[in-house]
């Protein structure tokens, strides 16, 4: 079975948190997979810099022995910007309003990477 | 007085080899230390296909059936002096295409350090297969090296993650 439809799905699970504007899974070597980003945005050079910035800051929390890296949070003026692991293969992204509420967004997000890590283990060619 | 050639003049065949080795191992050890080796490897190879192809040393035209994709890119490859298309074997085993590479890859210098360093995950020659066969299918295509060694053992085959 095609695990698009099921990770289209856990993506809208989080469309509904009303503090995200967006959201992606993203393959860590940087393609996109599915996306919700807004039009005129390039969702594959997105999702290549997101790679990068995951792989980087987990090679840094392991090189400071900080225990397991849990996510990236990346703020500006009109947004933050969230990823986490969402297993082994994949990434979940969701940009978020500035005066979001970190604690509700972040719980949806750990509950939507765990759906994502399920549906894609569950594929997993032997 | 006419200058003698050393081992690694990049002007010869071999030198030009030689160099390509210790860019990609630069390349390799640097995205592996940084934590973004998958997605630096695989962005940089898309670059690359894409310039080669810009270039005009390939034209694939309208060809779609995988095998056939590879075949061209190898008789591309093979001209160029890069490749000895007599030291790779193809094989379809359902949609996945597995292949054994001998002595002659051009990448099997840095794959020996990277391999000695245990930091050997990905094998360039498939990553180059993975882009060629994305642009002419529209698929996305995942490299994997099965086995290090003469001859290495690696496969592509299409991703269960494809861009939606």
């Amino acid at each position: 079975m095609n695990p698009l439809g099921p990770l289209d799905d856990a993506l809208q699970e989080l469309g509904r948190v009303s503090d995200i504007k967006a959201a992606a899974v993203v393959r860590r070597d940087g393609l996109v997979v599915v996306h919700t980003l807004p039009e005129g945005i390039d969702p594959n050079m997105v999702a290549a810099m997101l790679a990068a910035i995951v792989g980087a800051s987990e090679m840094a929390t392991e090189t400071l022995e900080q225990g397991r890296f849990q996510r990236a949070i990346i703020e500006s003026d009109q947004g933050k910007l969230l990823s986490t692991g969402a297993g082994e293969q994949a990434l979940l992204v969701a940009l978020v309003y500035s005066d979001a509420n970190l604690g509700l967004v972040l719980m949806a997000m750990e509950r939507v990477a765990q759906r994502i890590d399920h549906i894609l283990s569950k594929e997993a060619v032997p | 007085m006419k200058a003698t050639k050393t081992r690694d003049d990049p002007t010869t065949l071999k030198g030009a080899k030689d160099f390509l080795n210790y860019w990609l191992y630069g390349m390799l050890k640097t995205s592996s230390d940084l934590g973004a080796e998958g997605v630096f490897l695989r962005n940089a190879e898309e670059a690359a296909v894409q310039k080669f192809l810009e270039v005009g040393h390939l034209d694939l035209g309208d060809v779609r059936v995988p095998e056939e994709i590879l075949e061209a890119y190898h008789r591309a490859m093979e001209e160029r002096g890069m490749l000895d298309r007599t030291a790779i074997t193809m094989r379809r085993d359902g949609e996945r295409l597995r292949f054994e590479i001998g002595q002659a890859c051009p990448y099997r210098t840095v794959c020996g350090w990277a391999h000695a360093e245990g930091r050997l995950r990905r094998c360039f020659r498939t990553l180059a297969f993975a882009e060629v066969l994305l642009r002419q299918t529209g698929r996305v295509w995942d490299g994997t090296l099965e086995e290090f060694g003469i001859p290495c053992r690696v496969s592509v085959s299409p991703s269960r993650l494809e861009v939606h």
